[in-house]
């Protein structure tokens, strides 16, 4: 028994040594909800964080039901900035300022200026990574205009600008793209390029112009980076042209056709896949076969065609057969032709099929990459007209 | 207790006397003369109270009204002739009769014999059979164990009409002489379960057994366990239920708690309605019970060491509105969950000890303190109070006290671990709990039986309820037979059609 005691009260005296050194409370962290990165002049990064006020909810009895008007929501962020020579050196900076631990561990958005972009961001690729309190999976974005701008932007819908870029990302103008995506494509591309999503300034995104035109989404299409350089960007419609290459078109999207002039139809996706085939023929010329196979439902139909007639549904896939297939080569075009970067993936496809000649063309990828020619083939099918079959002015009389 | 034999005097003076001297300050004794006959005088020598006084006048006016004829045979050999049919024991000595009338006997003693005779006229005040408030069930039998052995061996008798069914008397205790049933069904129970069960309790050396409690902690294997390692119940048909699984049941004279012995962690975590309901919500309600008894030992110490040490394990929006209502508490998270814990093990004693006109006024102000306005006054968090109700729900639902309250003891220790290691010290705290229920034993059963050791055999009955009519072994280290417990091992409704 007196030995047992001893035992206890040698491991109890452990315990009390270490104290709790590491314990670290809720309300000793600053929680970061966003972080964006700025090119500062002399080449100094500048690091601004979104970080959420705890605004005590507990003084008023019985505080269950948050109060959910805006003015409060307002309140809860703060943006904190500070710049440094380096990622690693501004966060210090910006520690100093604040009373509370800077906590990474849920942040999961990462903005960068377009200066930054365009500078090149993998020095600070590079801390993310390394920073063991960053996560990897933290999409990232890039904006039109400064970085410390968007920070400060109070979406209305969502709590706050990290969960409306995360949703939004699954809509169909754009794409989750994280840390570990970004990593992934610099290992396996021949020349690092990626995409990353574009989001607007903050002039356009901001409150009231949303109000007016609610339908101006966050995004503006992808950027295109080359050798962590920015080098480029595609518009929403173009990048619409990237995603049917690419496999990424959603099943939701919704596909409008003109028929004639003020007459349209609209398809609502059900199912779409798109496959790459590369080949190299005899004459040593590398050609890519893209096959487009979509189903759809008709949601719309503002024209003159009649669905419930076989030939004229042959009609309306053929319009959009032909309206992706010019989606798509003006998206391949200028992908091809002015960023000469491929970002839709080309070279991993040539490399498991044909991986000789893609281990000679490899050193100079640009320059075949350019030279490929992509033959498109689209099969759209409409398969359901929706619940009214025949078009309102047509309806025959009883 | 009386070593010592003192002989009875045949004058009947002499031996009053010589109980006086026993019996002083005993002033519940009674001595009651009276004339046997003509000839002879006569002494009824009891306690009040533990005997039925109106049959006893019974036989005073039946002996009153006897004669003796003067023949060849004294009077007193006349009186022994008639007595012997209607006294159910004879005895000689005084300590005898101290044996007998604190029992609720009655002993007659004659002048110019010296003898005394028995009859047992036991019968006291006692509670009538209720319903078992600490197990209450919404579908099976009411009754419950009563204070009296005799109701309570009656009550076993009747649900296992067997001879089958033994049940062996123990007395314990040097002052309190209590009688300990020790019942189990020959051929079940594992002989050398039973000799260890009575091997153990006689060895019991003890002033009082005023309750059960006393002999579990007597003859439980590791005495400095939380767990119980003996089943304690107030249900007959649950003890009924352990018998016919091979296990001894232990009476207790003046408690209505019985003990089952051996038991297993999973059996704890069963009540008798299980076997009552259909056996689909039964496997429902045991998964339930399964979860909840790991949120009642887990819940708050991973609270604990998740908002001290893990803030990455939380989902971000949970995170912030636990960062907004924690902004204005002034204590770490330990402290709050210690001191919320504290209170409600507080409450809950409360509420059992109070009368129950003030119990209802203790948990309403319980409610309000606990739930409205510590965190108004701001001392506690909200999830904090979420937590500690959570917990406080998850430890009523085991069917047992006993493992309930276990568990809420070691919710305790656990709490500080996390506390002062995180996660890693709740893992420390769970693989300690682990090995010592691996190395637990209840009278030679491994406590976590049938999972370690395993016997896969046997886990139909802790995974899920089986139904009735599953084929069903007895469990294979209570029982010496072993066999099935259903013959057919199918539902009546294929045994029809097989019939026909």
């Amino acid at each position: 028994m007196r030995h047992l005691i001893r035992v206890i009260a040698a491991i109890a005296t452990v315990t009390l040594l270490t104290g709790c050194w590491d314990r670290i409370e809720v309300n000793d962290i600053a929680i970061i909800l966003g972080a964006g990165i700025d090119q500062e002049k002399n080449n100094r990064v500048k690091l601004s964080v979104e970080i959420f006020l705890p605004s005590p909810g507990g003084n008023e009895a019985g505080d269950g039901q948050e109060q959910m008007d805006s003015q409060n929501k307002n309140g809860n962020i703060l943006v904190s900035s500070a710049t440094g020579t380096s990622m690693a050196d501004a966060m210090s900076n910006l520690q100093e300022r604040l009373s509370r631990r800077l906590y990474w561990g849920h942040n999961n958005v990462y903005v960068f200026g377009k200066e930054r972009a365009e500078r090149g961001f993998n020095d600070d690729l590079d801390f993310f990574l390394r920073y063991v309190r960053a996560r990897e999976r933290t999409n990232i974005y890039v904006t039109q205009g400064r970085a410390i701008e968007v920070m400060g932007v109070i979406p209305r819908l969502d709590q706050n600008l990290m969960e409306a870029l995360t949703e939004l990302s699954k809509t169909e103008v754009s794409i989750d793209v994280d840390l570990k995506k970004v990593m992934e494509q610099i290992v396996e591309t021949p020349e690092q390029t990626y995409t990353v999503p574009y989001i607007l300034t903050s002039a356009v995104m901001s409150e009231k112009k949303h109000l007016r035109n609610a339908n101006v989404p966050y995004f503006k299409g992808l950027t295109i980076f080359k050798k962590g350089q920015m080098i480029g960007s595609l518009n929403n419609e173009l990048t619409h042209g990237y995603f049917w290459i690419t496999n990424q078109i959603k099943p939701s999207t919704i596909l409008t056709a003109t028929v004639a002039k003020e007459e349209t139809i609209a398809v609502h996706l059900t199912m779409s896949k798109s496959k790459l085939r590369p080949k190299i023929d005899g004459s040593g010329k590398w050609t890519m076969d893209l096959l487009i196979e979509c189903e759809g439902n008709l949601i719309q139909n503002a024209s003159q065609l009649d669905y419930s007639k076989p030939e004229q549904i042959m009609q309306m896939e053929v319009l959009f057969e032909q309206m992706i297939k010019d989606k798509v080569d003006k998206s391949l075009n200028m992908i091809q032709q002015k960023y000469k970067s491929d970002i839709v993936g080309y070279s991993k496809l040539f490399r498991r099929k044909y991986p000789k000649q893609w281990a000679i063309a490899k050193s100079s990828w640009s320059e075949t990459f350019q030279k490929i020619e992509t033959n498109t083939e689209v099969n759209i099918q409409i398969r359901r007209p929706g619940a009214l079959v025949k078009q309102i002015n047509n309806i025959p009389m009883e | 207790m009386n070593d010592h034999n003192t002989p009875l005097a045949s004058r009947i003076e002499e031996t009053q006397e010589m109980l006086e001297r026993f019996l002083n300050d005993c002033s519940d004794a009674s001595m009651y003369h009276f004339r046997i006959g003509e000839q002879l005088s006569g002494m009824f020598v009891f306690f009040s109270g533990l005997t039925h006084e109106d049959r006893m006048d019974e036989l005073r006016q039946e002996m009153a009204g006897w004669r003796f004829h003067p023949d060849n045979t004294t009077f007193q050999q006349q009186f022994q002739y008639k007595i012997t049919g209607l006294c159910s024991e004879e005895i000689s000595t005084l300590e005898e009769i101290i044996d007998h009338i604190t029992t609720g006997s009655v002993i007659l003693l004659v002048d110019g014999i010296d003898r005394g005779y028995a009859f047992s006229l036991a019968e006291w005040r006692k509670r009538a059979i209720e319903d078992p408030a600490a197990e209450s069930v919404i579908r099976g039998p009411r009754e419950g164990f009563t204070e009296s052995m005799i109701d309570n061996r009656a009550m076993l008798r009747r649900r296992l009409r067997s001879q089958k069914l033994k049940m062996k008397g123990i007395e314990v205790g040097r002052i309190t002489q209590s009688h300990i049933t020790i019942a189990y069904i020959e051929g079940l129970a594992a002989p050398e379960l039973v000799r260890e069960v009575e091997d153990r309790i006689a060895m019991i050396d003890i002033d009082g057994v005023l309750e059960s409690g006393t002999i579990e902690e007597y003859i439980e294997d590791q005495p400095y366990s939380p767990f119980p390692q003996l089943l304690s119940t107030e249900r007959p048909d649950a003890a009924a239920a352990g018998l016919l699984e091979g296990r001894v049941v232990i009476l207790t004279d003046n408690t209505p708690m019985a003990l089952i012995a051996p038991v297993s962690l999973f059996s704890l975590l069963q009540s008798p309605e299980d076997y009552y309901e259909r056996f689909l919500i039964a496997t429902a309600i045991r998964w339930l019970r399964y979860s909840f008894f790991f949120i009642a030992l887990l819940v708050p110490s991973g609270y604990v060491a998740l908002l001290t040490y893990h803030h990455e394990m939380i989902p971000s929006a949970l995170l912030l509105s636990i960062a907004k209502s924690r902004e204005a508490i002034p204590f770490p998270a330990l402290m709050e969950a210690f001191m919320m814990e504290t209170m409600f093990e507080a409450l809950r004693e409360a509420g059992v000890r109070l009368p129950k006109q003030v119990g209802a006024a203790v948990s309403i102000v319980g409610a309000l303190v606990i739930g409205q306005a510590a965190t108004s006054a701001g001392l506690v968090s909200s999830p904090m109070v979420m937590v500690v109700a959570i917990t406080g729900i998850a430890s009523f639902l085991l069917p047992h006290y006993s493992v309930g309250i276990s568990i809420r003891l070691l919710r305790f220790p656990m709490m500080f671990l996390a506390g002062i290691f995180g996660l890693l010290g709740l893992l420390m705290g769970i693989i300690g709990i682990t090995i010592h229920l691996c190395s637990l034993r209840s009278f030679g059963l491994p406590y976590l039986s049938p999972m370690a050791p395993m016997m896969v055999g046997e886990w139909t009955d802790v995974i899920m309820r089986p139904p009735a009519w599953l084929p069903r072994k007895r469990p294979r280290l209570t029982n010496s037979g072993g066999g099935l417990r259903n013959k057919s091992g199918m539902h009546v409704s294929k045994l029809h059609r097989k019939q026909e």
